[in-house]
């Protein structure tokens, strides 16, 4: 008998799994299907060709014919790989003040407001974009490193485009700018370098890998361990009488039912109010939808 | 004693579904007549002369050998006999039918849990009572508040009000049950309540034919204490839900007030499931009226484990199996 309820038993078992099987079987060939599909991926194909093929203008000499060989092949190396183009524009030019609008005619005083006119400009007027050249996927940095005797007007500013303008968020490009900043008085090869490799953590696209297997097993283990709780724990039988269950009538007679008003007393506290900003995208001179932001050195 | 039918001589029972004597022989209504006298003292089955264990309070119960419904006479006579018995109204057939609904789909039980063989130990019994009678006076007395709060600008204002609160009621409490069997766990038996008073009857031994009982096995004021002890829990719930609407309260006096007290015995249905699984007894209690089961289902541990562990497999497949597509 006892081997009857164990075959049973594994019958129950079987029939509850069977579901899970399936899907099982159909994912995996899914899976199987895909990655022989995607066996042959290894290129993208640009479309846009009206870009220059120049990606490094470092108008500001801070880079060695060496470094900026060696972050050429690199962006052309990332822009193949990940479909979105990366421009670097070094400079050393006045941003701020009157003056400088007067001579280089900017539209306001403000640096913050000409070096995002400045990175936009140049990105539009350029037709980068790997896919097209009006907002098109991919990212300009530029470098300014004026210095006078009023002052430091050092500092970069990153424009998004495209994809890339609409993956990264505010907290995104603060990320890129700060990966930036580590190397930007020592290593200005290195902070490029930086920024390529930021952009396309936040912006490029998500692989599988083993934080994804980590994760699956995670999630796995917390369903089965909540499924185990579930049906161990069960419910207990209450206490189904009433409270007049055994009442004749099933009513008490109420005699007496008196609410008297004692004292009252009162108390006021002061309610502190918070507040909070936030910020988002614009558009350039020539109409294009544009992020991004800037640090000051 | 026990009851036989006129027709056919077979041991002759009460059935629930039918409310009558029924031969489950020859399937003749009401056709019963006493067998032999008692058995008692002699602890022997007037049928089939097998010995039977007759305990102390055992008034009924089924010969071990021949399966015959005995009846002890003196258990069931002068200040032994009921003043009433709820017939059960739920027969053998329902109430397994009732464990496989309810339990049936419990994925971790033991598969032999709801198998029919295990069910066809269901054992009926009549499970002795006292029924309690009182007069009740309360009185509370207590403190309420209710809280106010509003806003003025960026002022928060909060007011609370104090209230004397005082009740006085009155209730007359009517056949408050408390088991009178040693046997039967008292936790158990008071959440395997209500039963419907109103399908009380007059004792007759007939309706024990085919259920073990016993007598009862204290004097009714050895168990007062339990028959209060609901009667109090009624009128505090009944007296704080008079006073519902306050924000706090804090009771200052509360006296109830026994009058006329009354006791009377009786017997009540109760189908039980005695399971075992690795030699831990695993007791199930059903209201022989109303179907309510009483009781705690065990748990396979290698079933549990064996669900589990495929479980977190199958979905940690599956899981990954979507990132990948998703990502990949």
């Amino acid at each position: 008998m006892d081997q009857n309820y164990a075959a049973e038993g594994r019958k129950k078992y079987l029939k509850f799994f069977a579901p899970f099987a399936v899907v099982i079987v159909v994912l995996a060939v899914i899976c199987t299907v895909k990655a022989i599909s995607r066996a042959d991926i290894g290129t993208a194909v640009r479309t846009n060709h009206d870009a220059p093929a120049e990606r490094v203008y470092d108008y500001a000499d801070l880079l060695t014919d060496e470094h900026e060989n060696a972050l050429r092949q690199y962006i052309a190396e990332k822009e193949a790989k990940y479909c979105m183009d990366f421009v670097i524009m070094t400079f050393s030019q006045p941003v701020e003040g009157r003056e400088a609008k007067e001579k280089y005619g900017y539209r306001s005083t403000d640096w913050e407001s000409n070096m995002m006119d400045i990175a936009d400009n140049f990105w539009d007027e350029n037709g980068y974009g790997f896919n097209k050249s009006f907002e098109g996927d991919g990212s300009i940095l530029i470098d300014n490193r004026y210095v006078d005797s009023r002052g430091s007007q050092r500092g970069e500013w990153l424009s998004t485009s495209g994809i890339v303008y609409q993956k990264m968020s505010n907290y995104d490009i603060e990320a890129v700018l700060n990966a930036v900043d580590q190397y930007y008085d020592s290593n200005p090869y290195k902070a490029y370098i930086a920024y390529i490799d930021q952009v396309i953590k936040k912006a490029g696209p998500v692989s599988f890998g083993a934080g994804d297997i980590i994760l699956a097993i995670v999630a796995g283990a917390v369903c089965a361990l909540i499924f185990m709780i579930a049906n161990i724990s069960q419910g207990k039988a209450k206490d189904t009488a009433s409270l007049t269950q055994y009442v004749e009538g099933k009513m008490p007679v109420m005699r007496v039912n008196e609410d008297q008003f004692l004292r009252k007393h009162t108390t006021t506290r002061r309610i502190e109010s918070s507040g909070s900003g936030g910020g988002g995208g614009h558009r350039s001179a020539g109409g294009a939808r544009h992020g991004g932001g800037g640090h000051r050195h | 004693m026990f009851f036989k039918c006129k027709n056919c001589g077979g041991n002759i029972l009460y059935n629930p579904e039918k409310h009558k004597m029924v031969c489950p022989y020859c399937e003749s209504e009401e056709t019963q007549e006493k067998g032999e006298a008692s058995t008692y003292g002699a602890n022997v089955c007037p049928n089939c002369g097998g010995g039977v264990p007759l305990e102390q309070y055992t008034s009924a119960m089924i010969c071990p050998y021949c399966s015959t419904s005995l009846i002890v006479d003196e258990k069931v006579q002068d200040e032994y006999r009921p003043r009433r018995i709820l017939p059960f109204q739920m027969g053998k057939e329902a109430c397994k039918n009732l464990m496989k609904e309810r339990f049936g789909k419990v994925l971790f039980a033991p598969t032999d849990f709801c198998a029919e063989a295990r069910l066809d130990g269901i054992r009926g019994e009549y499970v002795p009572y006292w029924l309690y009678d009182y007069d009740t006076t309360a009185s509370f007395i207590g403190e309420g508040t209710k809280v106010r709060v509003w806003r003025t600008g960026n002022i928060e204002h909060r007011e609370v009000s104090y209230y004397s609160i005082r009740r006085e009621m009155d209730g007359e409490y009517r056949m408050v049950p408390a088991d009178a069997s040693v046997r039967m766990p008292d936790d158990v038996m008071n959440l395997i309540e209500p039963y419907d008073y109103s399908r009380f009857v007059d004792f007759t031994p007939e309706y024990m034919s085919g259920f073990n009982s016993e007598v009862y096995n204290m004097p009714s004021a050895e168990i007062e204490d339990r028959a209060k002890a609901k009667v109090h829990k009624s009128v505090e719930g009944l007296i704080q839900n008079s006073y519902a609407g306050y924000s706090t309260t804090k009771t200052i006096s509360m006296r109830i007030n026994f009058q006329n007290a009354d006791a009377s015995y009786c017997l009540l249905p109760v189908w039980i499931y005695d399971y075992s699984y690795k030699d831990k007894k695993f007791p199930f209690y059903v209201n022989g009226q109303s179907g309510k089961i009483v009781g705690q289902v065990p748990i396979s541990m290698s079933k549990a484990f064996a669900y589990s562990g495929t479980l977190f497999v199958s979905l940690s497949a599956i899981i990954g199996m979507i990132l990948y597509l998703i990502k990949g």
